[in-house]
C-alpha cells in the first residue's frame, strides 16, 4: 500500500512539473441568464479541458486560464456559450435559454454522427461522468441501472467478473443440448468504430477471468452508446443483430491549446456480506447412516456433545476421541476477507493548431475477497489527430491493456472452494483458523493435512480449504492491443471520404498448478499426483472500411448518403498442454509429467468477410426524417461455404413539434418508426461423419477414435431477424422533463439450431431452422429536474425495461408431439414448444398425480410410498421463469453548492431462480430444511429426531396392509426417526388391474399405522430430488448500486498548490441489497458455472460491498 | 495538394496491405483437414470398436450393479436398490449406449466396404449383431432395419419385431462368417490394433460362429429350425479348443480409461469397492462345492464368526492364488455380549466357521447388519467385518485375469452341453459340461490339479435325468458367467435355472423380464414406441411384460 502512495506521489510530481511551465491568467466575471439575473451553479470551463469552476451564489466565478484559452459556459436548460479570453481580465457572460437540446448529436453505427433529433430509433448514451462517478473499475458493471432496455447480469460480485449483457432480452431459441439463451444473445461491441466482436464469458477451467471489455479503464471512455437493435444496428449486419454497444474513447480533441494533465484515483475496500448459512444442529454422517469418518455429509448425530467419536484434529495433526460439538462458524464468513480495489489514471492532453493528442495510463489492482486471489490491470492508451490541411485529417488510436492474475479462484462450480465451504464442511469440523497448517508437519509440499484424513493419517479424504486456496493456483494474463488508423478527407461541402483500418489482438495465457497432496500415498507410484496445465491463445481481427459520404441541402430537403465497403479478417490459434499428473512434487513443468498423463491440443481458425453497405437519410423541413440502410455480406472462407446476405432497414421519424405549434412548454415531440431486417451468418456446412482420435490413447501403441456424426438439413435457410419499433420522445420545460418511450417487436425467424432427433436415427440432433421467436417489450426513460435553484440542483433519471420472448413457430420437422424438453442445469428442463415463453424452466421429473376424483392433483405414491415418475411428459410441472418482469433503474443527483450526492439503484421485479446451493445443502444435510419438514418444503413430513418433528416408527406389523408392513419393517431404523412423502397411494389390497376410485386411495400420513415411512434422508431426499421447485425462489431484488458524495474544493484552497478542479468523493458500490426471497444469495449472479445457465445459482460469491474514496484533480 | 495525394495513396496502400492476405486464409489447409477427418483406416476402426464394445459389455457385466445384482453375483452394501431390481422399475437408456457404438460400427462397415476389406466388414458386422442382440434381448422390439438412417432421411424410424430381428441377426452373422472365411490372404488384420485376437482371422471366424451359436440358443424355443442350425454350426470352427482365445480384451492399467473399473485409477478410494459384496447365493454355490474360484474372487471375511470359544481372537493369514494376502480374526459368537445376542436373536447370523461369506440376496433396510455385523461404528460406513469383500484382484488397474469380456470359451461349451442334452447335437453333454468348467477355472488361473480334484467330486457329476442335467449345466454356466452379467441375466431369464428367484429376501420381488424403453421414446417417437409396446405380453411397457422370446 505504501508503495502505491509513493507511486501516486511521483506521478503527481510529474504532472506538477508539466503544469508549472504553462502561463496562467486570472479571470473573473459573472454569469447571468437572459433576464440578467445571476446564475449560480453555472459551469465555466476552459475549452477542451476539465479545468473549470462553478459560479457562486451570485453567479460569480474566478478562474486562472492559460493564454489564448476559450471559455465554455454552460447551465442546464441554457445554450452553451463560448468566449475567447484574449487579454480580458473580466468576462461577464449572459446565457440564453435554449430552445431545447435538439442540436445534440450522437454517434451511430459505423461511427457516423447524427443529430439525435433526426434518429428514428432508440439510442442510449452514458457519458464519461456517469461511468466514473461510482469509481467502478469494470465498464460493463458501471452501466448497470443507467440504460433502459438493457439487462446486465454479473457472473459474480467479484469486481473483475464477467458480465452478460442482453439488450432488449434475447430472442435466441433454446436447444436440447444448450438452453443458455442469454449467452447466445450477446451484443456486438465496437470501439472507436472498430468491431471487437461479441463478448462471451471468458473462462478457463471453471475460473472466470472477466470479459475482455471489462479491462477497459472507465476513465478513458468518453461515451458508451447503446444501439438497441433493429435499424440502429442494421449497418453492422448479422453481428449487430443483438444490438450494438459502441464505445468511444476520449481524445485530446477540442480542448484548450497546449498541454493539460488530469489525475484520478479511487480506493475501495470490498467486503462480502449476506453469507449463506448452514445448520449447526447435526454433524458429520452419511445418508441414511450414522456418524462416519469419511463423509462430508451432515446426516450424522446431534451436535450436543452426547456423541463421542474419533476425529482427525487438523491443528494437532492427530486422531483424537472427542465429543461432537458444532463449530458454530459460518464458513464463508470465516474464509472470505475484505478485498481492496485501487484504480488510478493519469492522462495528458494536448491540443494544437494542427492536431491533438491524449495519452493515458491506468492501473487497477484488486485484492480479492477470496484469500490469495488478485487481479492487476494496466492500460496505456493514445489517441491523436493531425490535420494535413483543411481537408484531410489523419487520426490514430492505440490501446494496450494487460490483465494479470497471479491467482484467481474457481468461484462457480463443482471444484471451487466455495462449493466445499458451503456444503461439504460439516458443522462439527474445526474452525477454519485451526486448519491453517495445511501440510503435514515434515512433509511440506508432499502430504496434505486434510480436513478429513483416512485412518493412519497420511491419506486425504476431504481437502483442507487452505490447501485448495494456496496449492491450486490459476494464473492468468491477457494482453489486448487494439487501435486504428483513420483518414478523413473532405473533398468539398458535399463529398467526404473516410478510410479506416483497425485491429484487435488478444493474447491470453493461463497456467494451472496443483501441488501434490490429494492422491493416496499408496497410489502415487502408479498414478502420480498434482497437475500442471498451460493454455495459450491468440486472436487477431482486422477491420477496414472505406466510406464515401454525400451531404446536400436542396430546398427543404437535407440529404445525407453514405456508401462503404468493409473487409474483415480474423484469425486465431491456441493450444493447451496438460500434465494430468506430475512425477515429482513442486516442479511445474511439462517435462515433469507423469507417464501417460500428457494431453495436448492445438487448433486454429481463420476467415474473411467482405461487406458493402449504404445508408441514406433524407430530412424534410427538419420535421420528417427517413432513413434507409442496406448491407450485403459475403462470408465463408472455402468456396463450398460461401454465401451472402442482404440486410435492409428503413426508419421514419417525425418531429411533431416542428409541424404543429405546440404550447411553449414542449421543446420537442417526436414520433419514431423503425423497421429492419437482419440476416444471420450461416456458413454452408457439410453433412458428414468425422472421426477424432480419443485422448488419451488406449495404450502407447494403439489409438482409438470417436465418430462425430453431424446432420445438416439439406434444405437449411439463413435466419433473419426483423425488428419493428415505434417510439415517442417528449422534451419539456427546457428539458427539465424529458421522456422517451419505445415499443418493439423483434422476430427472430428461421432460427438456426439443432432440433432433437429420435435417437434411433443415429443422430442426437439435426442442424436446421428450428422456428421463430418473437420478443416484445417496451422501455422508457424519464429525466426530471425538479429543483434548479441557486444552491440546489436535483436531477432524477429513471429507466424501465420490460420484455418477453415467446416461441411462435416450430419447424414441422420437430417431434410429432410438438414439443420437447431440453436439458437445463440444476435438475431443470426447458421446454421447446410453440407458445412457450423463453426463460421458463421445468421440473426434471414429471411426477405422477391422481387424475380424477377428490384426490385429483395429489401426488400418487408407489407401493413403497415413493413419489413416482410419470411417463407422460405433460405431468412435468413448470418451476418458474428466470427473466424479470421488469427492471427499473434510478439515478439521481442532488447538488448543493459544491457538494453533490449521486445514487444509482436498480429494482428487478419478478422472475425466479433455482438455488443449486440449496440443492447441495439439502442433499448433503447442511440446509435447515434438511433437519425438519416445514413451510419451505411442504411435500414431506418428518425430521431428524423427535425434537425436529420426526415420526416414531410404527410397531412391527402395525399396518393392516402387508405391503406397508413389509416396507416399514424392512426400513425400520434405530438411528433415525421416520418421515414420509405427502401424497396418496392406492389401497395395496386392490386387485391388480382394477381402476381405483376415490375410496381406494389412502392418504399417506393420515393414519400413522398405514403410512409408508422412510428414514429422513430418503423421505426428504425423494422430495428434493423430484422437485426442483422446492429450491426455486423469487429473484426480485433491489440493489443500491452506487452512492457517491463528492465535494469540489474551492479554488481558493487549491490554487496555491497549482491544481484545479480538485474533487473528493466518498464512494460506495453495492451498498445495500434487498432480496424478496429473504435468502442470503444474489439472484443476479444466477449462473451455474461460468457462463452457464441463467436462473441457476451455484456456489457464487455472496454480495460484495465496496466503500472508499475517490480523488481527482487536474492542472 | 499533389504531395498530399501521394501521402494519402501511401496510407491507402498500407491499409490495403493490412487487410488482404490470401495466404492467411489457409484455404488449402482447411479443405485438406476437412476431407481428412471424414475417413479413418481399418486398424483404428477395429481397435475403437473392440474397445467401445468390450468396455460397454463389461460395464453391464460388472461396473454397473444393475445386472450383477439381478443375477445375484453382487449385493450392494449401500443404498441403490440394485439388490431388489429397482433400476428395472424405470426407463433405461442402455439402448442408447449400444446405439452410440452402433453408429460407429455402421460407419466403419461402410468405410471397410469402400476399401473392399471383407475381413473387416465381417468382423465389424459381428459386433453390429452383438450390440443389436443386446438391445433386443433387453427390450424386445427395437430399432433395427430403420436404425441409424437419419442421413437417408428416416427421421422417425420404427422398431422391428423381435421375431424379425432375431432371424435378421442370425442371417447377418452367416454373411459375416463367410466374409471372414473367404477374405483373401492379403486382406490382413493389424496384430497390434486387434486388441482381441492379435490379428488372427481364424479366431475371428470362431468368435463370429460362437456368437451365432449363442443367439441360436437364445431363440431356440421360438425358431423351430434352430436345432438343425445348431447341429450344422457345431461342425464349424468355434471357440472350443484349448489354444483358442476368449472374445475379450486385456486392460492396460495406465489411465483411468484403460483400466479395470475397480482399480484405483477409477476408484481412488475404497468406498465403492467396499460397498460391493459377493452375494450369498454365489458364495454358497462356490463354497458348497469347494470351488477353487472362491479364493480367487473373494477375500476372506475380516472377522469371521466362530462357534468355538477357543478360536476367539485367533488370527489367520490367507494368501490367495494371485499372491494377495488378507488377515482375519475369528470372533466367537459370545452370547454374553448383548449386542451379539441381539443379532443371534434376530436370526441375523447366517454364516459362521467360514472364511468366505456372501451378503444375503435382496439385502435392504438395516443393511450394515448383514451376517450379524453389530459393531457398526468400528466398521465405518461401508465395511462389514462379517461378510467377504471381493478379492484384491478386483482392486487392480490391470491384471492378467481381468479382461473386458464379451464371450468366453466356457460359455460355448455350456451351450453345446445344453444342446447335447436336448438332442440338438450328437456330442456327449458331460464332456462339454466338464470342459466348460475346466475352461472357466483356467480362465481364473486355477491349477490343473485343483480342477481335477473339483471335477472328481460326486456332486459335480451330471445326474441321469435331463432336467437334472440341465439344472447342473445351467448352474455351472451361471457361475462361469460371473463378471459377464448381461449374458447371465438373459440365460437365467430363459432357462429359469438355477432356481434362485426366491433366495434370501427376494420373495416379494418378482424377477424382471425386460428393460423398460428409454424415457425419451414415448415422447419423441410415440408411433414406434406404441407399436413396440403392443407386441409385449401383456402390452404394457414395464419390466414384467414378456418379450417375444419369452412368450
Amino acid at each position: 500500500m505504501s508503495k502505491k502512495i509513493i507511486r501516486i506521489f511521483l506521478m503527481c510530481l510529474f504532472v506538477l512539473f508539466v503544469n508549472s511551465v504553462m502561463a496562467q491568467n486570472a479571470i473573473t466575471g459573472t454569469v447571468t441568464d437572459d433576464t440578467g439575473s445571476p446564475l449560480p451553479g453555472a459551469s465555466v470551463v476552459v475549452k477542451g479541458t476539465t479545468h473549470g469552476v462553478i459560479t457562486d451564489v451570485n453567479g460569480k466565478y474566478n478562474l486562472s486560464v492559460p493564454a489564448n484559452a476559450r471559455l465554455v459556459v454552460s447551465f442546464v436548460g441554457m445554450t452553451n456559450s463560448e468566449v475567447a479570453v484574449g487579454a480580458n481580465k473580466t468576462i461577464n457572460i449572459q446565457l440564453k435559454t435554449s430552445t431545447v437540446g435538439v442540436e445534440e448529436v450522437v454517434v451511430t453505427a459505423m461511427g457516423i454522427t447524427r443529430a439525435k433529433k433526426s434518429l428514428a430509433y432508440s439510442v442510449s448514451a452514458v457519458k464519461s461522468d456517469d461511468l466514473v462517478k461510482g469509481g467502478n473499475a469494470n465498464v460493463l458493471k458501471s452501466l448497470d441501472g443507467k440504460v433502459s432496455g438493457v439487462n446486465l447480469v454479473s457472473l459474480s460480485s467479484d469486481p473483475t467478473s464477467s458480465v452478460l449483457v442482453n439488450i432488449r432480452g434475447t430472442t435466441a431459441m433454446p436447444s436440447v443440448g444448450d438452453g443458455n439463451v442469454s449467452l447466445k444473445g450477446q451484443p456486438l461491441y465496437v470501439i472507436d468504430g472498430i468491431p471487437v466482436g461479441n463478448q462471451g464469458v471468458s473462462a478457463i477451467n471453471g475460473v472466470d477471468f472477466g470479459n475482455i471489455l471489462s479491462q477497459l479503464s472507465p476513465e478513458d471512455i468518453e461515451t458508451v452508446t447503446v444501439l438497441k437493435g433493429g435499424s440502429a444496428g442494421a449497418l453492422y449486419g448479422s453481428a449487430g443483430g443483438n444490438g450494438v454497444i459502441m464505445i468511444t474513447t476520449k481524445s485530446g480533441k477540442g480542448g484548450k491549446k497546449g498541454l493539460g494533465v488530469s489525475f484520478t484515483t479511487a480506493v475501495t475496500v470490498d467486503s462480502p456480506y449476506m453469507m449463506l448459512e448452514q445448520q449447526q444442529l447435526y454433524g458429520q454422517g452419511g445418508r441414511g447412516d450414522d456418524w462416519a469418518w469419511d463423509t462430508t455429509d451432515q446426516w450424522g448425530p446431534r451436535l450436543d456433545g452426547s456423541r463421542t467419536e474419533n476425529f482427525w484434529n487438523v491443528k494437532t495433526q492427530a486422531f483424537e476421541t472427542k465429543p461432537m460439538y458444532a463449530a458454530n462458524e459460518n464458513r464463508l464468513d470465516a474464509y472470505l476477507q475484505n478485498g481492496s480495489t485501487v484504480t488510478s489514471n493519469v492522462n495528458v492532453n494536448g491540443n494544437y493548431e494542427k492536431g491533438s493528442f491524449r495519452f493515458s495510463l491506468g492501473k487497477m489492482e484488486n485484492n480479492g475477497v477470496m484469500p490469495n486471489t488478485k487481479t492487476n490491470q494496466w492500460s496505456a492508451t493514445m489517441a491523436s489527430e493531425y490535420k494535413l490541411n483543411d481537408k484531410i485529417k489523419i487520426s490514430a488510436n492505440a490501446n494496450y491493456t494487460r490483465t494479470h492474475s497471479p491467482n484467481k479462484a474457481n468461484v462457480a462450480g463443482g471444484s471451487g472452494i466455495l462449493n466445499g465451504l458451503m456444503y461439504n464442511m460439516p458443522s462439527n469440523m474445526q474452525p477454519l483458523s485451526d486448519m491453517k497448517d495445511y501440510w503435514l508437519t515434515g512433509f511440506n509440499g508432499v502430504l496434505e493435512n486434510g480436513m478429513i484424513m483416512q485412518p493412519g493419517g497420511v491419506n486425504v479424504k476431504a481437502a483442507n480449504p487452505w490447501w485448495v486456496t494456496y496449492e491450486r493456483i490459476n494464473i492468468f494474463s491477457r494482453n489486448n492491443f487494439f487501435g486504428k488508423l483513420q483518414m478523413d478527407w473532405k473533398f468539398n461541402d458535399q463529398f467526404a471520404l473516410l478510410l479506416r483500418s483497425g485491429m484487435d489482438n488478444i493474447q491470453e495465457n493461463y497456467e494451472y498448478r496443483q501441488s501434490f497432496g490429494t492422491t493416496n500415498l499408496a497410489n502415487r507410484p502408479a498414478s502420480g499426483d498434482g497437475a500442471f496445465m498451460v493454455n495459450e491463445s491468440n486472436s487477431l481481427s482486422i477491420n477496414s472500411d472505406a466510406i464515401l459520404t454525400y451531404n446536400k441541402t436542396v430546398n427543404k430537403f437535407d440529404i445525407s448518403v453514405s456508401g462503404g465497403v468493409n473487409y474483415a479478417y480474423g484469425t486465431s490459434n491456441g493450444y493447451y498442454v496438460s500434465a494430468g499428473a506430475l512425477s515429482v512434487p513442486g516442479l511445474f513443468t511439462i517435462a515433469n509429467v507423469f507417464p501417460g498423463r500428457l494431453t495436448a491440443n492445438y487448433g486454429w481458425g481463420t476467415g474473411p468477410s467482405i461487406s458493402a453497405y449504404g445508408t441514406a437519410d433524407i430530412g424534410w423541413d427538419k420535421q420528417v426524417f427517413v432513413g434507409v440502410t442496406g448491407r450485403n455480406d459475403w462470408i465463408g472462407n472455402l468456396k463450398e461455404e460461401k454465401i451472402n446476405y442482404f440486410y435492409p432497414s428503413v426508419s421514419l421519424s417525425w418531429v411533431a413539434s416542428e409541424t404543429f405549434k405546440l404550447p411553449e412548454a414542449f421543446n420537442l415531440v417526436k414520433a419514431r418508426l423503425g423497421l429492419a431486417n437482419v440476416g444471420n451468418g450461416l456458413v454452408k456446412q457439410r453433412s458428414v461423419d468425422t472421426y477424432t482420435f480419443e485422448s488419451p490413447d488406449w495404450s502407447g501403441s494403439v489409438k482409438t477414435a470417436n465418430i462425430n456424426a453431424s446432420l445438416v438439413d439439406p434444405n437449411i435457410k439463413p435466419m433473419t431477424s426483423v425488428t419493428k419499433e415505434i417510439g415517442l420522445d417528449v422534451w419539456m420545460l427546457n428539458k427539465k422533463l424529458a421522456f422517451d418511450f419505445t415499443y418493439f417487436i423483434k422476430d427472430q425467424n428461421n432460427q438456426l439450431g439443432g432440433i432433437p432427433l429420435v435417437q434411433g436415427t443415429g443422430f442426437t440432433n439435426m442442424t436446421t431452422n428450428v422456428g421463430d421467436v418473437r420478443n416484445k417489450g417496451y422501455e422508457w426513460g424519464l429525466t426530471v429536474s425538479p429543483v434548479r435553484t441557486k444552491d440546489w440542483n436535483w436531477d432524477i433519471t429513471g429507466n424501465f425495461t420490460h420484455y418477453k420472448a415467446t416461441i411462435i413457430r416450430l419447424s414441422e420437422k420437430f417431434a410429432p408431439a410438438g414439443y420437447i424438453f431440453g436439458n437445463y442445469d440444476g435438475k431443470a428442463k426447458v421446454k421447446i414448444a410453440e407458445g412457450e415463453e423463453i426463460g421458463n424452466i421445468y421440473e426434471e421429473n414429471p411426477s405422477l398425480k391422481v387424475k380424477e376424483g377428490i384426490y385429483k392433483g395429489q401426488y400418487l405414491l408407489s407401493n413403497k410410498g415413493k413419489i413416482q415418475r410419470s411417463a407422460d411428459e405433460k405431468d412435468r410441472e413448470q418451476i418458474a421463469n428466470f427473466n424479470p418482469d421488469y427492471i427499473i433503474g434510478i439515478n439521481t443527483t442532488i447538488r448543493y453548492k459544491s457538494f453533490s450526492l449521486n445514487l444509482v439503484g436498480s429494482l428487478r421485479k419478478g422472475g425466479k431462480y433455482v438455488s443449486v446451493n440449496r440443492q447441495y445443502q439439502d442433499s448433503n444435510g447442511a440446509s435447515f430444511e434438511s433437519v425438519s419438514s416445514g413451510p419451505d418444503n411442504p411435500r414431506w413430513s418428518g425430521g431428524r429426531d423427535e425434537a425436529t418433528g420426526g415420526h416414531a416408527w410404527p410397531a412391527i406389523g402395525a399396518s393392516k396392509y402387508a405391503s406397508v408392513n413389509a416396507y416399514n419393517d424392512g426400513n425400520h431404523s434405530d438411528l433415525h426417526d421416520a418421515g414420509y412423502a405427502k401424497g396418496v397411494f392406492v389401497n395395496p389390497n386392490l386387485p391388480a388391474g382394477t381402476i381405483p376410485t376415490d375410496a381406494d386411495y389412502i392418504v399417506n400420513g393420515a393414519d400413522p399405522n398405514n403410512t409408508y415411512y422412510d428414514i429422513p434422508t430418503d423421505a426428504f431426499g425423494d422430495v428434493i430430488w423430484n422437485f426442483t421447485s422446492t429450491r426455486a425462489f423469487d429473484a426480485t431484488n433491489f440493489k443500491l448500486r452506487e452512492v457517491s458524495l463528492s465535494y469540489n474544493l474551492p479554488k481558493s484552497a487549491t490554487s496555491a498548490l497549482h491544481v484545479n478542479n480538485v474533487n473528493v468523493s466518498l464512494i460506495g458500490r453495492n451498498v445495500f441489497q434487498w432480496n424478496a426471497s429473504g435468502r442470503n444469495e444474489d439472484p443476479e449472479s444466477a449462473f451455474s458455472g461460468v457462463g452457464q445457465n441463467q436462473g441457476i445459482l451455484r456456489a457464487t460469491l455472496p454480495p460484495v460491498r465496496s466503500l472508499g474514496f475517490k480523488l481527482s484533480f487536474d492542472f | 495538394m499533389k504531395s498530399y495525394l501521394t501521402k494519402v495513396l501511401v496510407i491507402i496502400f498500407l491499409i490495403g496491405a493490412f487487410s488482404c492476405s490470401k495466404d492467411d486464409l489457409r484455404q488449402y489447409d482447411l479443405k485438406q483437414q476437412k476431407d481428412a477427418v471424414e475417413s479413418l483406416n481399418d486398424p483404428y476402426l477395429l481397435s475403437s470398436i473392440i474397445k467401445k464394445t468390450t468396455l460397454f459389455y463389461q460395464d453391464m457385466g460388472w461396473a454397473s450393479t444393475k445386472l450383477p445384482g439381478a443375477v445375484q453375483f453382487t449385493e450392494r452394501n449401500f443404498q441403490g436398490g440394485d439388490n431388489t431390481y429397482s433400476a428395472f422399475a424405470g426407463p433405461l437408456d442402455d439402448m442408447y449406449s449400444a446405439m452410440n457404438i452402433l453408429k460407429f460400427v455402421d460407419a466403419s462397415i461402410k468405410l471397410a466396404e469402400g476399401r473392399g476389406s471383407k475381413v473387416h466388414v465381417g468382423i465389424f458386422t459381428t459386433f453390429r449383431v452383438l450390440l443389436f442382440s443386446f438391445m433386443t434381448d433387453m427390450y424386445g422390439d427395437v430399432y433395427y432395419s430403420e436404425a441409424l438412417k437419419g442421413r437417408e432421411g428416416i427421421l422417425y424410424p420404427v422398431y422391428d419385431k423381435q421375431s424379425d430381428i432375431y432371424p435378421g441377426l442370425l442371417k447377418e452373422l452367416e454373411t459375416a462368417s463367410s466374409n471372414i472365411a473367404s477374405a483373401s490372404a492379403l486382406d490382413v488384420i493389424s496384430p497390434t490394433y486387434d486388441l482381441m485376437f492379435g490379428g488372427n482371422k481364424t479366431q475371428w471366424l470362431k468368435f463370429c460362429n460362437s456368437l451365432r451359436l449363442r443367439l441360436l440358443m437364445h431363440s431356440s424355443a421360438k425358431l423351430s429350425d434352430n436345432g438343425a442350425k445348431i447341429a450344422a454350426l457345431a461342425t464349424q470352427p468355434l471357440l472350443t479348443e484349448d489354444a483358442d482365445l476368449n472374445a475379450s480384451m486385456a486392460f492396460v492399467g495406465t489411465t483411468q480409461q484403460n483400466s479395470w473399473v475397480g482399480g484405483p485409477l477409477n476408484w481412488s478410494t475404497n468406498g465403492e469397492f467396499e460397498r460391493r459384496k459377493p452375494c450369498k447365493t454365489l458364495a454358497d454355490q462356490l463354497t458348497s462345492l469347494n470351488d477353487p474360484r472362491a479364493t480367487v474372487w473373494f477375500a476372506p471375511v475380516e472377522k469371521p464368526w466362530t462357534s468355538d470359544p477357543a478360536n476367539n481372537g485367533v488370527k489367520f493369514v490367507t494368501t490367495d492364488a494371485n499372491g494377495f494376502t488378507y488377515t482375519s480374526t475369528w470372533e466367537y459368537v459370545d452370547m454374553t455380549n448383548p449386542k451379539i445376542a441381539e443379532q443371534v436373536a434376530a436370526g441375523n447370523i447366517l454364516d459362521k466357521d467360514k472364511a468366505y461369506v456372501g451378503f444375503i440376496a435382496g439385502m435392504k433396510g438395516d443393511f450394515k447388519n448383514g451376517n450379524g455385523h453389530y459393531d457398526v461404528s468400528a466398521g465405518g460406513l461401508y465395511g462389514n467385518f462379517k461378510v467377504s469383500e471381493y478379492s484384491k484382484l478386483f482392486r487392480q488397474n490391470a491384471h492378467a485375469l481381468l479382461r473386458a469380456q464379451i464371450m468366453n470359451k466356457d460359455e460355448v461349451q455350456f451351450i453345446l452341453a445344453e444342446a447335447a442334452v436336448k438332442g440338438m447335437i450328437s456330442g456327449n453333454a458331460d464332456t462339454y459340461y466338464r470342459k466348460g468348467i475346466t475352461y472357466s477355472m483356467k480362465r481364473w488361473g486355477v491349477k490343473d490339479a485343483d480342477i481335477a480334484t473339483y471335477l472328481a467330486q460326486p456332486a459335480i457329476a451330471l445326474p441321469g435325468d435331463n432336467a437334472g442335467k440341465l439344472a447342473k449345466i445351467a448352474t455351472q454356466k451361471w457361475t462361469a458367467l460371473f463378471t459377464v452379467a448381461s449374458e447371465a441375466y438373459v440365460e437365467l431369464r430363459r432357462t429359469k435355472l438355477p432356481n434362485i428367484f426366491s433366495n434370501g429376501l427376494l420373495v416379494n420381488f418378482p424377477f424382471p423380464n425386460r428393460y423398460r424403453y428409454p424415457g425419451g421414446e414415448s415422447g419423441q417417437n410415440k408411433t414406434a414406441y406404441d407399436k413396440g409396446v403392443s407386441t409385449l405380453s401383456p402390452a404394457v411397457d414395464n419390466e414384467f411384460s414378456k418379450i417375444w422370446l419369452l412368450q
